[in-house]
């Protein structure tokens, strides 16, 4: 992948993904060593691509520089964390915000409050507030199994332009978001049951 | 569709069976109030079908108690009377219609159909309770925040308790909306779940458990 666009701030970016990414390593394993559960069913990380940072600029009517996309944008580096139920997510969410050595800049909680599509995830821009990395925002996004299956879907489709009858479409995959956000919650009520015969 | 006839005279009733067995329902049958009360409570009917006069407890009396319980099955009142104030006593204690005896049977018959067809028809829809919109076609529960689906067992509990927001439903009643064969441990599930989906979409209102029953707070 092409990141010429980055320039010197390149392997800054590089160590901003790797060092996070040590981070939810460290939360991982140090969660499954108490619980025997991994916490994470599996995550992704990246550096956005230069055509899509181009792009995402020029979407917002932004000047196409590294300057405006440092400025700017906070999703340059992005992390995404796909869990199994939703009580994990804010585990994760406040096992971050908690974190000594990160500042939360932003939350938005598309899971109680999710866009008008359907969409669900939670999304958490942070920084780090000292050394080599300080003040680069990224973002964390969070979700369950069943958030992600229906992201992905509605995003292949945003590709695809020539879909029959969009607007049915648009209303069936809304329709299906709120399904499996109704699954989410049995899912997490069995959970919920499981756990208090346990105790 | 599940019927019940509460009727004590077993030969009327029990030509009412095979009659309407005929016409494709399923029929339950009680020879008195009191055992068409228990068969309520432990059974799940479209509709229903309550003689006027009968031992132990009369129709008025079974369709006010039932009534009071929260459960809006329709009725028809079969009375011997025809007197205005019969008919009006029979109407207020939420009976959906009457017929006065001696009937011919193709009229209860095409009676308990149009009962049914109007009971469908009103029970569909959407039923609001202050924030929050249960939409019983599309079967989801919707609020400003949030919109999510429920299943077919969940929107059939649900309603009852819309209907009846703050007032005590018996167990035996919350049973009735899941089917002939559930039993309490499902029932407790079906209420964590519709709780858990009510919070998810920041509903103001929660299904709370009693000893005796499952009242939505307001």
């Amino acid at each position: 992948m092409e990141k010429t666009f980055y320039g010197d701030l390149l392997p800054k970016l590089e160590l901003l993904d790797k060092t996070f990414t040590n981070e939810i390593d460290y939360y991982r394993n140090t969660e499954s060593a108490k619980n025997d559960i991994d916490p994470i069913e599996h995550f992704k990380h990246r550096i956005k691509s230069e055509k899509s940072l181009k792009e995402k600029l020029a979407r917002r009517h932004l000047p196409i520089t590294i300057e405006s996309a440092m400025a700017e944008l906070t999703d340059i580096v992005g992390f995404r964390i796909v869990c199994t139920f939703i009580h994990e997510i804010y585990a994760i969410a406040d096992y971050f915000k908690n974190h000594p050595g990160l500042n939360l800049l932003i939350e938005k909680d598309y899971v109680k409050y999710p866009k008008p599509n359907g969409y669900r995830s939670l999304h958490l821009i942070f920084e780090y507030t000292d050394g080599v990395l300080a003040h680069i925002p990224f973002e964390l996004q969070i979700r369950t199994v069943s958030m992600d299956c229906w992201a992905s879907l509605e995003h292949q489709l945003k590709y695809k332009h020539q879909i029959k009858d969009p607007e049915l479409i648009v209303t069936e995959l809304t329709r299906c978001a709120s399904i499996m956000a109704s699954i989410d919650i049995n899912l997490q009520t069995i959970y919920q049951i499981i756990k208090e015969n346990d105790a | 569709m599940n019927l019940l006839i509460v009727e004590d005279e077993r030969e009327l009733s029990n030509a009412l069976a095979v009659l309407l067995e005929h016409q494709g329902y399923q029929i339950d049958v009680a020879y008195d109030g009191e055992e068409g009360l228990n068969k309520i409570h432990s059974n799940y009917y479209d509709g229903m079908v309550f003689d006027r006069m009968m031992p132990k407890m009369d129709g008025v009396r079974l369709l006010q108690t039932i009534r009071s319980e929260g459960n809006t099955t329709p009725v028809i009142l079969l009375t011997a009377k025809s007197e205005v104030e019969d008919r009006v006593e029979g109407l207020n204690a939420g009976a959906n219609d009457y017929l006065s005896k001696p009937f011919s049977m193709k009229e209860l018959i095409a009676r308990i159909e149009a009962m049914l067809r109007s009971s469908s028809a009103s029970t569909s829809g959407e039923l609001h309770f202050k924030d929050v919109l249960l939409k019983k076609d599309s079967e989801e529960l919707q609020s400003k925040f949030s919109v999510i689906s429920l299943c077919r067992k969940e929107v059939n509990l649900l309603t009852v308790f819309f209907k009846t927001p703050g007032k005590l439903i018996e167990k035996n009643i919350c049973l009735s909306q899941l089917g002939p064969d559930a039993d309490l441990k499902e029932l407790k599930i079906y209420i964590a779940y519709l709780n858990n989906k009510l919070a998810s979409i920041k509903a103001d209102t929660q299904i709370i458990e009693t000893a005796e029953g499952y009242l939505l707070s307001d």
